[in-house]
């Protein structure tokens, strides 16, 4: 759905909502009642809460069945401080927004240890626990019977209420702050910061490797949305003028689910729709009498089964591109303007990276074993080995994946050990993964985008307001994404989802993806695997020219002949252990390899084929 | 001190019922990776279809396995209808929305149909407690743990000494490995989801005499029951039913000398905190994700 | 209002006054304007409390029948306009909103749940729609703060008169004197504790404890072996069946057995799942439809039966001072129709202070005077006490427990 569409579309849901108080003096009908006015706008501080949650389990892909609660405590806080503490509405509204954000922040904190249901289950039990808490305690929230007599609000003496003769001003407040949480939606979803939730839900390990710190953007996804839920919390408490527990059960944090699947979770436009066509439903619904709940059931079964990616992300996927053969640039494609991300000034000869008697132990297995290494800056420093021999966990040490049991990681002279993955991308180190690692459901230009998180100096507040330094900044990206594009020879697929691309097409992506974040020391993990001869040397060409350009790069590879044409240097390990540290010509003779490699001490020079 | 005795007991008998259906979850997800958020509706079934069939003239004991058999049925049809085309991807909202779906359906046609109430379910061992000395229990209540510990020792025995019980073990480690041995995984799966049905209205049935079948009476405990599982890092048999007995007692103490009212707030937060602590769960086994 | 200067406060005041006007202008109109001859409702129709909704429903639609049969009112059919509102408040609120303004209807009735009539406290006032509740017996639903109560009326037990009704039958049947409070979770229960403490100390009796339980309790051995170690011979009971059920069988189980006088919330379901366990358990109520009827009601009971099928013995009506309370409340507000002579909402609510009736609950003389207390129709002497007996719910003066056992 393209943006235009989609703004004509919310321009006009936008003029018909603003219309709708007035329809009965243009038909002459005593319509709509404060019945349908307070539908309606409880449906609109649902919306709200939608867009909120949509942002959490739909882009940061985190599965929350306890908005409610979040949901409840902004109403509750709001009522609170409005009845027992005479705060102005405004002030009160403001705190409805930031306190359930603290809390929702809390709530990430779990998924650090769990995912998926059990992070699920986390959620549900705070749901309860958070009922509970608002049903027995009856001295401060008035228990079950709740808080009742909320005083009306009121912003610089104008009462606010959704009759005629206050012109229906809260109807029109909420609508305001229904397309404010819209377009705030829109931003953060089209900034470094929706790029990142998704980044990490998609592929976590690829995205800490870029230099995203998973745990601060869950963070974020979890408080923001939250936010949202204050927000609907505090303005339903202004409406209502009564809350108790009843409005925030587990029935409505799955309520609240459904519209984000319903509508289509992951979509701008998607918890809009989902909440006027659940909303609309359940009204419908009540008419089945009995029968009521059973109908809700069999709608949200019908959901899932029919829908599985709500009704936007389903006319979404309907209009996707069909298979027209695109061309697909040669590679490596030394265009101007790549300097930021090519050019190195290390001094050349330093050790860019220094492994020193590095021991890594899986409980009873020891993968490397007291190795030392040393890499030069602007070489390209090969490491092989036969299967299982402790290259790739190297990697993962150097990279910030494993904490090595013993030893030291020494880069750009700094001690790099048992720092995390996201620190080591930021201080300059990328990598490749030996099963590539792309962000799948995201287009080849925003996984690119994805790599240059590090670098962008936007606050979340310019982020949000859109402010001329984010957009000059997304605009500078934009046109340095297209560059690598370029570079890899991918321009032409730059608004394909990733996992779409040829298997050859996903690696260059993915380092191009790797230098957008303009990496100091790149680690290649078996780049090579699966491509085709031409591929190879393209690959070759590639990795020398980074090199000629001051790039320091680790390769981990089985193709003989490539490391053979581009290594500077090579280590061999076998069994966890250095057999052999030396220039190409030299590995390639020593008996110790070819033991380890054949089984064997000697061996006629051989080509080895792909 | 009597107090204490008979918070051991009700909490004894309480927490069997948490930990048989903690059993079901057990094992429902080592064949499947995923469960039925309706299992409390399994339990509930147990009691209301007895019930019914008792009330339709059935006596008890055919009353009583045809509830239970009707139960697998269910689970069986569940697993296939409901969770199997959505235990695809790695992310598992399908399954647990889908099969939330069904626990509501399934409740609210059994309040539309059944009614709101609750009817008893007559038993001769739920008539006259068992007193030692000030506290006491109905001989039914007993009937629990002896149960749970029976029906793990012999989901032990089936698991490790007869030959479904072993091809059920091998889907749960690895699936893909496990047909290609030949073993048919999906078939293995349904007849998990359907032994689970069955040992959830059994779990039912069983307790109904004391506390009344209604249209209800399964939600909390299903939920109860997961977390359970889950805390006890749903690996072993033991490992639940113990969990989910300590689980019922610490209710029982908690509402003796702590608070009645806040029992579930404790509770669950205990829950939370209990898998912070241990995400594998307290008996479970960590797991080394490969990068 | 604030110091801002003359400009701002006068425009302030200017437009103040020229929207009241316009409001004034705008609602004298609808004051004036024609109310329909519809009593809306809100009630517990579906999910765990339909028995509720089906107690009312009976007893207003077999009422109804009476008065159309009988001529109607001003010439009028009364209907009725149920919502279900499945005991949400919120819903209850959006079923009045629209009793109030699209329904147009002149009273709305009012359900089980306490809450829901606590929350429709300020919507009611808004539209000026009479209310009339029949079951939930919490007193700050008729008895708001500030004495602001206009529009909110009740044919039912109010807990701050029913609480001293319970401590006598409890005073005079405790031996010991030792007496406790247990009280469901929710806001009725909650709601009683001050009612009953205040009772309580106005007789002159320590409340030895006060024990409370969640909805949906199984087992409440804790609360009952601190009552019992605390000698208390006697409890007072705020709950409903289910739990009830479950409690009695909590005190079987330490072998405790103390004389149990509930307030209204056990029905007639609770002699089916306690079963010989509610022998002797007393409730207060306004009316029983077992045992010996006076002719009128054994004939309402008989058209009730008649029109609905699922009745088919009083055992099955769930909750007998409920449908009891609704039936008179029915006539009530008929009355007060005929009375007010148009279907004016306004001029409806001053002739309910003018309604004398005699009802099957009670002789109503007048139903209700104008002032916040006495928005309830039904006076404590009009209370009653029933017994569990085999299986049935009685007066208690039909059972061996009429005497206090000493």
């Amino acid at each position: 759905m393209s943006a235009r569409i989609g703004f004509l579309l919310l321009a006009g849901l936008a003029a018909a909502l603003a219309v709708f108080p007035w329809v009965g003096d243009l038909i002459g009908e005593r319509f709509p009642t404060s019945y349908e006015l307070r539908l309606v706008m409880r449906a609109m501080i649902l919306g709200i809460v939608a867009i909120g949650l949509n942002i959490l389990v739909g882009y940061a892909g985190l599965v929350s069945l306890g908005q409610a609660a979040l949901y409840g405590l902004g109403a509750h806080v709001a009522a609170l401080l409005a009845l027992k503490a005479g705060f102005p509405f405004v002030p009160a509204l403001v705190l409805s927004v930031l306190i359930p954000a603290a809390v929702g922040a809390m709530l990430a904190f779990p998924t650090v240890r769990v995912r998926g249901v059990y992070l699920a289950v986390i959620t549900i039990a705070f749901g309860l626990v958070f009922v509970n808490i608002l049903r027995e305690w009856v001295s401060f929230t008035g228990g079950a019977s709740g808080l009742v007599g909320i005083p009306r609000p009121t912003i610089l003496g104008e009462r606010l209420g959704a009759t005629r003769s206050m012109s229906f001003n809260y109807y029109y407040l909420i609508m305001l702050f229904l397309l404010a949480s819209v377009a705030v939606q829109a931003a953060l979803v089209r900034s470094r910061y929706g790029r990142a939730m998704r980044a990490a839900a998609q592929s976590e390990n690829a995205a800490r490797a870029l230099g995203i710190n998973v745990v601060a953007i869950r963070t974020l996804a979890f408080a923001i949305s939250a936010g949202f839920a204050g927000l609907g919390g505090g303005l339903f408490a202004n409406l209502a003028l009564f809350v108790n527990y009843e409005t925030f059960t587990f029935t409505t944090s799955i309520e609240l689910l459904l519209m984000v699947i319903l509508g289509g979770s992951g979509t701008l436009a998607g918890p809009l729709v989902g909440t006027t066509v659940l909303f609309s439903s359940t009204q419908f619904l009540q008419g089945l009498g009995e029968w009521q709940t059973f109908g809700y059931g069999v709608l949200l079964a019908l959901v899932l089964f029919i829908l599985p990616r709500g009704i936007v992300g389903s006319l979404m996927r309907r209009g996707g591109s069909g298979e027209t053969s695109r061309a697909t640039g040669a590679w490596p494609n030394w265009v101007d303007g790549l300097e930021p991300v090519t050019a190195r000034h290390d001094d050349a000869g330093q050790a860019t990276l220094a492994v020193r008697g590095l021991t890594l132990r899986f409980g009873g297995l020891t993968a490397v074993n007291d190795v030392t290494m040393e890499v030069r800056a602007g070489t390209v420093h090969a490491l092989i080995g036969p299967n299982g021999a402790g290259k790739s966990s190297l990697l993962n040490v150097v990279s910030g994946f494993y904490p090595a049991t013993l030893g030291t990681v020494t880069v750009f002279g700094e001690t790099a050990g048992g720092l995390p993955p996201y620190v080591l991308a930021r201080r300059g180190i990328a990598r490749t993964f030996q099963n590539t690692e792309l962000f799948g459901q995201m287009t080849v230009l925003e996984n690119v985008l994805v790599g240059q998180h590090p670098h962008f100096r936007a606050s979340f507040l310019e982020t949000v307001l859109r402010l001329p330094r984010f957009r000059r900044e997304e605009r500078e990206a934009m046109a340095e994404a297209r560059r690598l594009l370029q570079f890899v020879g991918l321009s032409a697929f730059a608004d394909d989802e990733a996992r779409n691309l040829p298997f050859g097409h996903q690696r260059r992506l993915e380092i191009a993806r790797a230098l957008a974040l303009r990496p100091k020391l790149l680690l290649l993990d078996e780049p090579a695997a699966g491509l085709t001869h031409g591929e190879i040397e393209d690959l070759v060409a590639l990795i020398r020219g980074l090199a000629d350009r001051g790039m320091t790069i680790v390769l981990v590879e089985h193709h003989v002949d490539m490391i053979m044409a581009v290594s500077d240097r090579v280590t061999v390990l076998d069994y966890g252990e250095v057999i052999a540290d030396g220039p190409p010509a030299t590995i390639q003779a020593d008996p110790r390899v070819i033991e380890a490699y054949f089984g064997h001490a000697t061996l006629p020079a051989q080509k080895v084929e792909a | 001190m009597e107090a204490v005795i008979q918070y051991l007991l009700t909490g004894l008998s309480a927490g069997s019922v948490y930990g048989l259906i903690a059993l079901g979850f057990y094992v429902m997800w080592s064949a499947a990776k995923a469960v039925n958020f309706t299992y409390g509706e399994m339990f509930m079934l147990g009691g209301v279809l007895t019930v019914v069939l008792m009330e339709l003239g059935l006596p008890l004991p055919v009353a009583a396995l045809t509830a239970i058999a009707a139960a697998a049925l269910a689970g069986a049809v569940i697993e296939r209808v409901f969770v199997r085309p959505f235990n695809q991807e790695s992310n598992a909202i399908g399954w647990m929305l889908t099969t939330i779906a069904v626990g509501i359906m399934i409740e609210a046609s059994t309040t539309a149909t059944y009614g709101p109430l609750g009817r008893p379910l007559p038993s001769p061992l739920a008539e006259e407690p068992l007193r030692i000395g000030g506290s006491g229990i109905y001989p039914q209540e007993l009937l629990l743990p002896v149960a749970a510990i029976l029906i793990t020792l012999a989901l032990e025995f089936f698991y490790r000494r007869t030959v479904l019980g072993r091809a059920m073990r091998a889907v749960s480690f690895n699936r893909v490995a496990a047909g290609l041995v030949g073993i048919d995984a999906d078939r293995i799966t349904l007849l998990a989801f359907a032994m689970a049905g069955a040992l959830g209205a059994l779990a039912g049935f069983l307790v109904a005499p004391v506390i009344q079948a209604s249209a209800s009476m399964g939600v909390i405990v299903g939920l109860k029951g997961f977390m359970v599982a889950i805390i006890a890092g749903i690996a072993n048999a033991r490992g639940v039913v113990v969990v989910g007995i300590l689980y019922g007692i610490a209710e029982k103490l908690i509402e003796g000398f702590l608070s009645t009212a806040a029992r579930d707030a404790i509770g669950f937060t205990l829950m939370i905190l209990l898998l912070l602590l241990f995400p594998q769960g307290l008996f479970g086994r960590a797991e080394v994700r490969k990068v | 209002m604030q110091n801002q200067g003359f400009s701002a406060g006068g425009r302030r005041l200017l437009l103040g006054l020229a929207s009241t006007i316009a409001l004034a202008t705008a609602a004298l109109p609808a004051t004036a304007q024609r109310a329909e001859p519809c009593i809306g409702a809100s009630w517990e129709l579906t999910g765990a409390l339909s028995h509720t909704g089906l107690s009312i429903r009976i007893a207003v639609e077999t009422a109804l029948d009476e008065i159309n049969a009988a001529g109607g009112v001003l010439g009028q059919r009364l209907r009725l306009v149920a919502y279900d509102d499945v005991g949400e408040p919120a819903r209850a609120v959006d079923n009045a909103r629209r009793i109030g303004e699209r329904d147009n209807c002149i009273v709305m009735m009012g359900g089980f749940r306490t809450p829901n009539a606590i929350a429709l406290r300020d919507p009611l006032a808004e539209m000026e729609l009479p209310w009339m509740g029949v079951i939930s017996a919490g007193t700050a639903v008729i008895e708001h703060p500030n004495n602001a109560n206009k529009w909110m009326f009740r044919v039912s037990m109010k807990d701050r008169w029913v609480a001293p009704f319970l401590v006598d039958a409890a005073k005079s049947r405790s031996a010991s004197g030792k007496i406790a409070l247990v009280y469901e979770g929710t806001a009725w229960g909650q709601g009683a504790v001050p009612d009953v403490e205040r009772a309580m100390a106005a007789a002159n009796l320590p409340l030895l404890g006060k024990e409370t339980y969640n909805i949906g309790d199984q087992d409440m051995s804790a609360q009952m072996i601190r009552l019992r170690d605390a000698g208390v011979d006697t409890i007072l009971f705020y709950g409903v069946d289910r739990e009830a059920t479950n409690m009695v069988r909590s005190m079987d189980r330490i072998g405790w057995k103390p004389t149990i006088i509930s307030a209204w919330g056990i029905g007639v379901q609770f002699a089916r799942t306690a079963g010989p366990l509610a022998e002797g358990v007393l409730v207060a109520g306004t009316y029983t439809w077992m045992g010996e009827l006076p002719p009128r009601s054994a004939g309402v009971l008989q058209r009730m039966q008649a029109k609905f099928p699922q009745i088919a013995s009083p055992a099955d009506i769930p909750l007998p001072s409920g449908t009891a309370n609704a039936y008179d409340a029915t006539y009530v507000i008929a009355e007060a129709i005929k009375l007010a002579g148009r279907f004016d909402r306004d001029a409806f609510r001053q002739a309910l202070y003018k309604v004398n009736y005699e009802g099957i609950v009670a002789n109503y003389a007048p139903a209700f005077e104008p002032r916040q207390e006495r928005h309830d129709a039904i006076l404590p002497a009009a209370y009653k006490l029933f017994a569990f007996h085999n299986g049935a719910m009685l007066p208690v003066e039909q059972t061996p427990f009429r005497q206090a056992a000493r």
